[in-house]
């Protein structure tokens, strides 16, 4: 009881989380502005930022549904951290795991995305609905090419448990090179469900203010932006274990180790994508992710299951 | 060619150059020495004649006579109202008044902002030529 | 019949930097009619300057706009110096239009900014600004301030170039073009730009001839004209550029033109320089015009600044009206955004590189708010100047239709 209190609150829970999370978005602020040649925050800034919108008033609009309103942001943080608990880190057991969970995760890391848009839709204001409206638009174009992406793998492994999958690489050397097509395709949909540039048409700053957070202020927004560096971390854990399934035989020290620069490599790679582009329209954001992103993880697929019939036979 | 990520190479050339941005009030870029901050005055040459507070499209340089000395003349500036357009420097007969590289001027005491130029801003051609680092400090004080 | 959804953009919104007001009428994403509202950042700038001296005047001007400030102060100055018949040195022309040319390298160079920021391309937009920062650097070397540079005078200028100024001034232009080369590169190569840029704000050559675009959005729809080569003022007679247009019609049109005018830029200031004749800086002006007036034309970096002065033998104007070029381009902001998205109406307003604080003037109703018609205005102007002024204008036939 105290151990599984302990493995949920402390680590690698909720207090190991919330430390990789702001130090995912130092990492993420620092790139992106070296790249653009500024000096960039100090590493201090993600938590003083936090901590400074925690004292801020709270501000809740007339018309808004107050209890939803302030409950949206705690049930954001609490799905994208219940997805980490769920994946492995650096050994192949997560804290709870059973069959299927490669799946349960995926669903657990839609929670947060349905959160914006129903925080949007309860503020009742003009830009936030919109912003909502844009979430959902946009949940619907990544959401299929991001879960046939991370299924590709787990086809090719015949399961749907992180443990398996992971366990079916290690024991097939550079097999998990196969799925850089489904990496790809898994990474720019990820984009999408960070909502970075260039999918970061539901906050749009110089269209729609600040799209579905526009009304929240204070310790609600520091919230949902937990909620949303949390989710880096998620992300980039499920992406890792799906995609770069290795050294997680290692133990704790090494394994952390290998875990961590995995993390960082993946957060890397989100950072200089939201550096390089412009911010796309939502029209062409569907037409990409039907047109090219679907047909890739379909390509994907295909391939792992030709693999398999040739491994298996 | 269209291609995406034109910009990819230079952002990944930038990572490795140094920060064309600096941590502000710790580190001062140079700036020139032309630059037209604050103005300075030179007692000596001054011979009252108001021209540059006629021309002040600001209002905000005064010439008044010091009361027990003979033509010697003060020159009190407002930096509120000061637009650093260097038109009195420009049209000064005697070329009495400068300009110096002095810009951070804003005071959190409105009063402070009024200054009697021979007290905080007296022309010395040698030191104008190079910019000190506490410059600031004097205006301040 | 549903209701629709009207969002407001500005007066306050992260996208525009001036207040300014646009009530988009939206059709699911589609905007479907806008409504443009003008008149925030009225200032009283012109009736300021009836009040003022000639010399204090210009300073006034040049505060008429933060980025295009030498645009209109030397526009003014020109229009005034007109009326007195007074002949500028060629040394004071040549060190204008060297300003002139390098308040539009930093105009369009911020302007690219502004642009990539609207599309959320903001590498683009610290890229450029960083480069941008050469050629603050160099017009604080030269004026001693970055933006209202406060250099000319009623006939002449006040600072010189100097020999190594001169130097300077070309090692600056060299790395501004190779920086300038790759940003040309990036908006003919980046996919997601040329994706939002091209066919967004689309205006017809027709179209921009009717509603009368000037400048870089006039010349994007192929209309090519260009005030220094029109009507050369300054030194611009002496140099030799090509007047940079576009057939695109859209926004990707008006980038590339802006691009394309720095590029001509740097050479008009290389060949401005090698030129530039040792005459005296000014001539002594009056402080008393004579009676007369002047219409002074200038090509700002966002396109034809118009300028009329009035004198009456004193020394200060009796009017001033200033028509700054996004006047006449906010006109064809309404027809650029029919049938676009809403994710567009920001970048089409940006594109036409409003100034909202040049253009904004006041209109009062002259018979206590109600309204009138053209007729009635015109019998009522027409009796005005009979008993103010002495003309009778009823004989002048003017068809209105």
């Amino acid at each position: 009881m105290i151990s599984a209190l302990i493995s949920i609150l402390i680590f690698p829970g909720f207090l190991f989380l919330f430390i990789l999370a702001l130090a995912a978005e130092y990492v993420d602020r620092k790139l992106y502005a070296r790249m653009q040649t500024r000096l960039g925050p100090p590493w201090f800034q993600p938590f003083a930022d936090f901590v400074k919108l925690l004292a801020k008033e709270l501000i809740i609009p007339e018309n808004a549904d107050r209890l939803i309103f302030k409950v949206l942001p705690l049930v954001a943080c609490a799905a994208a951290a219940t997805a980490f608990l769920y994946m492995p880190k650096w050994n192949t057991n997560s804290v709870f795991s059973f069959r299927g969970d490669i799946v349960a995760v995926i669903y657990i890391m839609t929670i947060p995305t349905l959160t914006y848009f129903l925080g949007g839709w309860y503020s009742r204001s003009l830009y936030s609905l919109l912003g909502s409206m844009r979430v959902l638009t946009q949940l619907f174009s990544y959401e299929v090419p991001l879960l046939m992406a991370v299924l590709a793998p787990a086809i090719l492994a015949s399961s749907w448990t992180f443990s398996n999958v992971i366990d079916f690489y290690s024991a097939n050397g550079f097999l998990f090179l196969v799925n850089i097509i489904g990496f790809g395709v898994a990474l720019v949909a990820v984009q999408g469900k960070l909502e970075k540039v260039p999918f970061d048409i539901p906050e749009a700053e110089t269209e729609i203010v600040a799209g579905t957070f526009t009304e929240y202020t204070g310790p609600l927004y520091a919230y949902f932006k937990l909620a949303m560096n949390i989710q880096t971390i998620s992300v980039a854990t499920l992406l890792s274990a799906v995609f770069l399934p290795f050294g997680y035989h290692s133990g704790f020290i090494l394994g952390m180790l290998i875990f961590l620069l995995k993390i960082l490599f993946i957060i890397s790679l989100l950072a200089v994508g939201r550096t390089i582009f412009a911010r796309i329209r939502m029209d062409q954001m569907v037409r990409f992710c039907w047109q090219y992103l679907t047909p890739l993880a379909l390509l994907q697929i295909l391939i792992n299951i030709i693999l398999k019939a040739m491994i298996i036979k | 060619m269209k291609k995406l990520g034109a910009l990819l190479f230079e952002a990944i050339k930038s990572l490795f150059k140094k920060p064309v941005t600096s941590d502000y009030p710790k580190k001062r870029r140079p700036i020139h020495d032309s630059v037209a901050g604050m103005i300075a005055f030179e007692q000596d040459k001054c011979i009252g004649c108001s021209i540059c507070v006629r021309n002040c499209p600001a209002n905000a340089i005064k010439i008044t006579k010091v009361p027990d000395k003979e033509k010697v003349f003060s020159c009190e500036l407002s930096l509120a109202n000061c637009i650093f357009c260097s038109q009195c420097v420009f049209t000064c007969p005697k070329k009495a008044l400068h300009t110096t590289d002095k810009f951070e001027l804003a005071q959190i005491d409105k009063s402070k902002l009024t200054v009697k130029l021979e007290e905080v801003a007296p022309y010395k051609p040698e030191t104008q030529q190079k910019p000190d680092e506490n410059k600031t400090e004097k205006v301040n004080s | 019949m549903p209701k629709k959804l009207v969002i407001p953009i500005g007066p306050q919104h992260p996208a525009l930097k001036e207040p300014a007001s646009f009530d988009v009428t939206l059709q699911g994403e589609k905007a479907e009619n806008i409504l443009v509202k003008l008149g925030y950042n009225h200032r009283g700038i012109e009736k300021a300057c009836e009040t003022k001296p000639y010399l204090h005047d210009s300073y006034i001007i040049e505060r008429v706009c933060g980025i295009c400030s030498h645009s209109h102060s030397t526009c003014f100055l020109q229009a005034v110096e007109e009326i007195a018949n007074l002949q500028v040195p060629m040394r004071a022309k040549y060190i204008r239009s060297i300003i002139g040319e390098m308040e539009r390298i930093h105009s369009h160079l911020l302007w690219l900014g502004v642009a990539a920021h609207e599309i959320g391309f903001d590498t683009l937009l610290m890229y450029t600004w960083r480069d941008r920062e050469i050629v603050m650097d160099l017009l604080a070397l030269l004026t001693g301030n970055r933006v209202n540079y406060a250099v000319n005078v009623l006939g002449g200028v006040k600072k010189d170039i100097t020999e190594e100024d001169k130097a300077q001034i070309l090692k600056a232009v060299d790395a501004l073009e190779e920086r300038t080369k790759y940003y040309i590169q990036v908006c003919q190569e980046e996919l997601t730009l040329i994706k939002r840029l091209s066919h967004v704000g689309y205006l017809s050559h027709d179209d921009a001839v009717k509603m009368g675009a000037v400048g870089p959005t006039g010349r994007a729809s192929s209309i090519t004209r260009d005030t220094r080569k029109d009507d050369p003022y300054a030194a611009y007679e002496e140099v030799d550029f090509k007047v940079i247009s576009d057939d695109h019609c859209d926004v990707y049109g008006r980038a590339l033109v802006r691009v394309g005018e720095l590029m001509e830029t740097y050479s008009i200031i290389r060949q401005l320089l090698k030129k530039l004749p040792a005459t005296p800086l000014s001539v002594p002006a009056p402080r008393i015009i004579p009676a007369g007036e002047a219409l002074s034309r200038y090509e700002a970096p966002r396109g034809e600044d118009c300028h009329y002065v009035k004198a009456n033998g004193t020394d200060k104007p009796e009017r001033v009206k200033l028509r700054a070029p996004t006047l006449a381009n906010v006109q064809a902001v309404s027809a650029m955004l029919k049938k676009g998205y809403l994710a567009d109406v920001t970048i089409v307003i940006a594109a036409i590189d409003p100034c909202f604080s040049c253009t904004d003037r006041m209109i009062v109703a002259v018979n206590d708010g109600s309204d009138m018609t053209w007729g009635q205005l015109r019998e009522q102007s027409i009796n005005w100047y009979k008993k103010n002024r002495g003309v009778d204008f009823t004989k002048v036939k003017l068809k209105i239709s």
